[in-house]
């Protein structure tokens, strides 16, 4: 807990010294978000796909807010892409729309798919290439940790997914 | 408003190899009547393989489908099944299944089809590309000759690392019968020869990337439905015997366990394991990369068995990355083949093997053996068309066939007499071979279900004790009606109803589908009363009902789901009807095989018994009246298809003579 309060005190102390416009988001020292474990992982996908189903109605590993890559024939080397819930989210710094903002009740940066405009900035800017812009919505889409109960999580048979920070 | 459909795709990918013809036509009438899978399979056999076609003719149709699961978060799923007439089936080379892992089904659907039929021949090496719906045929003069790992990964070079691949190797490309069509690294339609129907058609392979989605009916319910399961099914302690996944686990050569399959990543099994850089032992200059499980272990031998012979880990591991490239099957090769070659040394038989002796524990014999099997050299000739031909053609053996092949052509497999690895004991495999009987292969592909959950749970397989032989027998009866089932001591009583039961969850499981070592779900250690549910209270044996119907939308009960497997179990029994005059005469062949003394004892009968001929005659009449088949002749009735909606089906079969209005029970056949 030190930590957090050491931080969350360094985030203030940054925020005291910037102008005051740059200081509308809230200051963020604890996010929950879900961390994956290369070492466990066993490539089966059962997270990308129940994430896909969670947020678009169908099994669409291309449009779902985790991915796992893996090579089959060459090292079986896994990857994944997911999100951060970063304390400082750059998909929200970037958005002109101010359509990413944290949500105090889930714990996580959530997409305002009314304000979005799809302009890919918040894609761009992301670091671990964890939001998209859905082909079928046409609206930037992220985790939003399933508003609680976290499928991917839940799901995962060896669990090389946790969540972090509850 | 109609209801929402989901689950399936949509569409059949037809192809035409002698035109270049390729169409699309709707496929979820398939799906309403015959799930997905292997019941699509059935229908296009029925309705597009005439009698006297045979495997290598144009004319066979080979029929790769997934199912309205496949894709799906369905947990342990993502499988799909090869469906075509057989080069190894023996005496007949009639049409059979295979179903195979990895990631290829789950593509396939995202492609958009249910399933990709082939008929006619190229005359030039082809392969199929599939990316969404654009599809072509193209020139695979390239990869003619590569093995399934080099043609893998060269269409993964032109296409992109997405993309999924069915493959076959060069003992596909020279027929042979024991030829398999792979994908990965570890995964294949091993049993039937499939790679040889390839091969013949001069399909080196289909290449599939698909980025689209399968709509779900109930999206919401469905979720819950499969997360209700994976809880059930990942949660600790599945089986005694697999169970631990040991974190301490010898890390050498980068061992992880891995998926076998998109979706599969089951504790009950927990055989898939991944390594890299494995220095080969034939090829010393070499490294190896890859998946072995299941049976490819064994080609490194299994201590203390009968497979005792020993090349070492990298020995074993280079074999099976070897066998797996050429293309060949890992279970003929271990179960069948080679032990049955040492024997022939052994006894005499064969005084030698091309001039060397045949030695198991030398890791080159084998290399040289797949090499003879592959390019038909020697007496690799006569190995290429299966051992069982061999024996015939090289005129050695022959009379020790029974002892290592069943039935069909197919190498033991939870016999108790052929496999003897799998510990079961009397009077377990009388319910296995009444499978055998009836099946058109070696049926444990899909039907581990009894034979494997009972004997894994058992006193004798588990380390740990298991769960008792009482309560095997009292959870079985939640599942077959009676405990005497699945009882020790129940001798003949009750054995035709579990093998009807698990005839159809074998056909659900290749159709839905879902992986045959974890459903049906039926034991547990995690309830009080050791019968399997989920924490919601779906029982285990519902869970493929429940997906199913929520994913589909198809509104109809459970019953009505068997009935659709039961309609797909006599639809292939038509086909072989037809085609091959199926009848009690042929199911009866096995009989012999099984009346050896079994190779392991029941504590509770104290000796190895063999099977009573008169005895298991009841049984057979058991299981005819149970399917509501003639007795006499072991074919449906006119009015039990008439029933299962397959009465086009009847009518063909009574135009031409093969099945009878109704049946009559004999006195002595009186269940």
């Amino acid at each position: 807990m030190r930590t957090e309060e050491a931080l969350a005190g360094f985030c203030q102390s940054i925020a005291r010294s910037l102008p005051e416009e740059t200081v509308t988001k809230p200051v963020v020292a604890n996010p929950v978000h879900i961390d994956w474990d290369k070492a466990k992982c066993s490539n089966c996908i059962s997270c990308v796909v129940v994430c896909a189903e969670r947020h678009t109605g169908t099994s669409a590993p291309s449009r779902a807010h985790i991915r796992i890559n893996v090579d089959l024939l060459t090292d079986n080397n896994v990857t994944a892409q997911y999100c951060r819930q970063c304390a400082d989210a750059p998909c929200a710094e970037a958005c002109p729309a101010e359509a990413i903002a944290f949500d105090e009740t889930v714990r996580a940066w959530l997409v305002d798919e009314e304000k979005c405009m799809a302009c890919a900035a918040c894609v761009d800017a992301c670091p671990y290439e964890a939001i998209v812009v859905d082909p079928v919505t046409n609206t930037a889409a992220k985790c939003d940790l399933c508003g609680g109960a976290v499928r991917c999580v839940e799901i995962c048979p060896t669990k090389a997914l946790v969540l972090v920070g509850v | 408003m109609a209801k929402k459909t989901g689950g399936w795709a949509g569409k059949l990918l037809r192809v035409d190899l002698s035109t270049g013809k390729i169409w699309t036509e709707p496929s979820v009438e398939y799906g309403r009547q015959y799930i997905g899978g292997r019941g699509i399979g059935a229908r296009i056999a029925w309705d597009e393989i005439p009698a006297g076609v045979k495997p290598f003719d144009p004319e066979n149709r080979l029929i790769v489908s997934a199912g309205p699961l496949t894709g799906t978060s369905a947990p342990n799923s993502g499988r799909a099944t090869v469906c075509t007439l057989s080069p190894q089936a023996y005496p007949c080379e009639w049409f059979s299944y295979s179903s195979i892992g990895n990631y290829w089904g789950p593509t396939l659907k995202y492609a958009g089809y249910d399933a990709i039929v082939v008929q006619g021949a190229s005359d030039r090496p082809v392969y199929l590309w599939v990316e969404n719906d654009k599809t072509r045929l193209r020139d695979a003069r390239e990869l003619w000759g590569k093995g399934t790992f080099e043609t893998q990964e060269r269409l993964a070079a032109e296409h992109g690392p997405d993309v999924r691949t069915l493959a076959i190797g060069q003992a596909g490309e020279n027929c042979n019968r024991i030829a398999i069509i792979a994908t990965g690294t570890a995964s294949a339609a091993g049993q039937g020869g499939f790679g040889a129907v390839m091969g013949a058609k001069r399909l080196k392979a289909i290449a599939v990337r698909g980025t689209g989605g399968i709509p779900i009916a109930d999206p919401e319910a469905f979720s819950e439905c499969t997360r209700q399961i994976a809880k059930e099914m990942h949660a600790p302690s599945g089986c005694p015997k697999w169970s631990t996944l040991d974190p301490d686990l010898k890390r050498e050569f980068g061992q992880r366990f891995v998926a076998c399959s998109q979706g599969c990543v089951n504790p009950i099994c927990r055989l898939s394991r991944y390594y890299i850089n494995v220095p080969g032992v034939v090829y010393p200059n070499r490294k190896y990369t890859g998946m072995v499980v299941c049976e490819s272990s064994l080609l490194g031998g299994a201590p203390g068995t009968y497979y005792d012979w020993n090349v070492g880990f990298e020995g074993g591991f280079e074999l099976a990355q070897i066998s797996q490239d050429y293309g060949i099957n890992h279970w003929e090769l271990g179960l069948g083949m080679a032990p049955w070659l040492r024997k022939c040394y052994r006894e005499g038989l064969l005084k030698d093997f091309d001039g060397a002796a045949v030695d198991l524990n030398s890791a080159h014999w084998w290399d040289s053996l797949f090499r003879k099997i592959v390019f038909r050299q020697g007496s690799g000739a006569a190995l290429a068309e299966g051992c069982v031909r061999a024996a015939r053609i090289l005129g050695v053996g022959e009379e020790l066939i029974p002892e290592f092949f069943t039935a069909w052509g197919f190498a033991g497999h939870w016999d108790g007499h052929g496999d003897k690895i799998n510990i079961i004991v009397f009077p377990y495999w009388l319910v296995t071979a009444l499978q055998w009987a009836m099946g058109t292969r070696d049926p444990m592909a899909s039907g581990h279900g009894y034979a494997q959950n009972i004997m894994n749970w058992s006193p004798m397989f588990s380390p740990d004790g298991g769960l008792g032989w009482e309560t095997i027998a009292d959870v079985a009866a939640n599942v077959y009606g009676t405990r005497q089932a699945a009882h020790p001591t129940s001798g003949y009583e009750a054995k035709a109803i579990p093998a009807v039961w698990h005839g159809h969850r074998s056909i659900i499981k290749d159709s839905v589908t879902v992986d045959d070592q974890a459903y049906p779900r039926i034991y547990s250690n995690k309830t009080a009363d050791h019968f399997a549910r989920a924490e919601n209270g779906m029982p285990g044996p519902s869970f493929e009902y429940h997906m199913f119907r929520l994913a589909t939308g198809m509104e109809i009960s459970e019953v009505e789901f068997e009935g659709m497997a039961e309609r797909v179990f006599n639809l292939e029994r038509a086909v072989q009807i037809r085609n091959w005059d199926r009848s009690r005469a042929v199911d009866e062949m096995v009989i012999p095989h099984f009346s050896a003394i079994e190779n392991w004892v029941n504590p509770y009968i104290g000796k190895g018994v063999g099977l009573d001929r008169d005895k298991f005659s009841k049984l057979m009449d058991e299981y005819y009246v149970l399917r509501g088949w003639d007795v006499a002749t072991g074919r449906p009735t006119v009015a039990k298809l008439k029933e299962l909606g397959l009465a086009d089906v009847a009518e063909e079969l009574t135009k031409r003579g093969l099945i009878k209005e109704t049946f009559e029970v004999s006195e002595t056949s009186k269940v």
